[in-house]
């Protein structure tokens, strides 16, 4: 073989260019005539020359490795399992094709049918919601489960023997609680209210009729008194502030 | 040329319901072709996959087959842009460190590592490996599968030209490995990075 210096004075010129595409049949017959009578005188160029061919066999070597017979099988059966589970058209995305044969990834298509289905139990839930609402009135969905407080039994004070009938600060304070509760909590109201009264004169609420007796109750207390479930409530803890001021109204007027 | 291809008359077939068409088709091609992906993506696994998608959008192409170049052009045009996008993705870029660049210096495998090499062959096999992809594909695809310039010009969706010269450069790269003792594998030297990239024949 020739020295690499020598053979790299033809690397990468037209000739050089030309002798490959000599062994890859793309000369035309005049230009392929042509080199092969200079390979004929040019030791050089016939030394790089079967340089390429050497590559060349070796290139075609590893492509004459056939690949196994049950690899290629195996592979058929997955490819035929795929035609089977996918839609006609289906194709991964990702990769360009050929725009002879391309086949265009298909979306999925939703059943209307079924969305409906989804959305339909909640549409009427959301109706019906509405409607309970807006027949309850201004007071919303309170309105429904317990009637308007009138003006005048918030402003008549309660009798204080009568315990049979609901206190003032009840109603009042109905219109504020949660009515689940209103009907537990009358109970235990009307017995801290009787004790307040039984307990302490009527002459012992100071002028400025605040109760005492509720004064000396903490909210925690007033609120196992009135058995309310969660005492950790924010929202009832505004409530028992509410009754407090009720009941400032309840109270007697001082004399 | 298509009309005289009996694979396109096959794929013709095919397209008017011989279903045994395909799998003569699949029976002719699959195995080439899995080689032509193997050494293009290096990576067995991969080269299933991509083989198997290649058959799989000929199958669902059938319909709108039309015989305009060899099935053989068709089918690895196909199958060369699948290798193509799967050698862009970062997860690939460890199979063929150098398909950007020029195959110089760490790039390559030391000549001293070829010259020992055992089998000739592998030798080869390991400075293909190391082309620039498209250098590989035209290299192969003319040298080992038979296909005219023409045919890699589509394949690969260039020009001839650009083939041309993408075959010879792959080839010299390849005399160079194997003849130069004692020297880096080496492409014409003096080649940035940028050049090669700018180099539309790369």
């Amino acid at each position: 073989m020739k020295p690499d210096d020598e053979l790299a004075r033809e690397t990468g010129t037209e000739i050089d260019v030309s002798l490959s595409a000599l062994l890859d049949g793309e000369l035309d017959a005049t230009s392929a005539a042509e080199l092969r009578a200079r390979l004929v005188v040019d030791p050089v160029l016939a030394e790089r020359t079967a340089r390429f061919g050497e590559v060349d066999g070796q290139i075609r070597g590893l492509a004459a490795e056939a690949p196994d017979a049950d690899r290629l099988a195996r592979l058929r059966a997955a490819l035929q399992i795929r035609l089977d589970a996918e839609p006609d058209g289906a194709a991964r995305e990702g990769g360009t094709d050929s725009s002879r044969g391309r086949a265009p990834v298909p979306r999925p298509r939703r059943d209307r049918r079924s969305w409906l289905r989804t959305v339909a139990p909640y549409a009427a839930l959301l109706a019906a919601g509405l409607a309970l609402y807006f027949l309850g009135g201004s007071r919303g969905f309170r309105g429904l489960l317990r009637p308007e407080p009138r003006i005048a039994e918030i402003a008549s004070p309660a009798p204080l023997d009568g315990p049979a009938s609901p206190a003032p600060v009840r109603d009042a304070g109905s219109a504020v609680l949660e009515s689940g509760r209103t009907a537990r909590s009358t109970a235990a109201d009307t017995e801290v209210r009787a004790r307040s009264r039984a307990d302490v004169a009527p002459d012992s609420i100071d002028a400025s009729g605040e109760d005492p007796v509720l004064d000396s109750l903490s909210d925690e207390e007033l609120a196992v008194a009135l058995q309310l479930d969660v005492l950790a409530d924010l929202d009832e803890i505004e409530n028992l502030e509410v009754l407090e001021l009720l009941a400032q109204l309840d109270a007697p007027e001082p004399l | 040329m298509s009309e005289l291809d009996p694979d396109v008359e096959k794929m013709l077939a095919f397209r008017a319901g011989d279903d045994s068409a395909f799998d003569e088709l699949y029976s002719r091609w699959a195995g080439p072709l899995l080689r032509y992906l193997e050494r293009m993506v290096g990576d067995t696994g991969t080269a299933e996959e991509l083989l198997q998608e290649a058959f799989f959008r000929v199958h669902r192409a059938r319909a709108r087959y039309e015989a305009q170049a060899r099935f053989s052009t068709w089918l690895y045009h196909i199958a060369t842009n699948l290798a193509l996008n799967e050698l862009k993705r970062p997860r690939r870029r460890h199979v063929h460190e150098s398909d950007d660049t020029a195959v110089t210096g760490d790039s390559m495998p030391r000549i001293d590592d070829i010259v020992d090499s055992r089998r000739r062959g592998a030798a080869v096999e390991r400075l293909l490996d190391g082309l620039p992809e498209r250098q590989r594909m035209a290299l192969w695809l003319a040298a080992a599968e038979g296909h005219s310039y023409a045919e890699v010009a589509t394949i690969l969706d260039t020009t001839e030209k650009s083939v041309k010269a993408l075959v010879h450069r792959g080839r010299s790269a390849l005399v160079a490995g194997l003849g130069a003792a004692g020297a880096v594998v080496a492409l014409p030297r003096g080649r940035s990075r940028a050049a090669n990239a700018a180099d539309p024949t790369r």
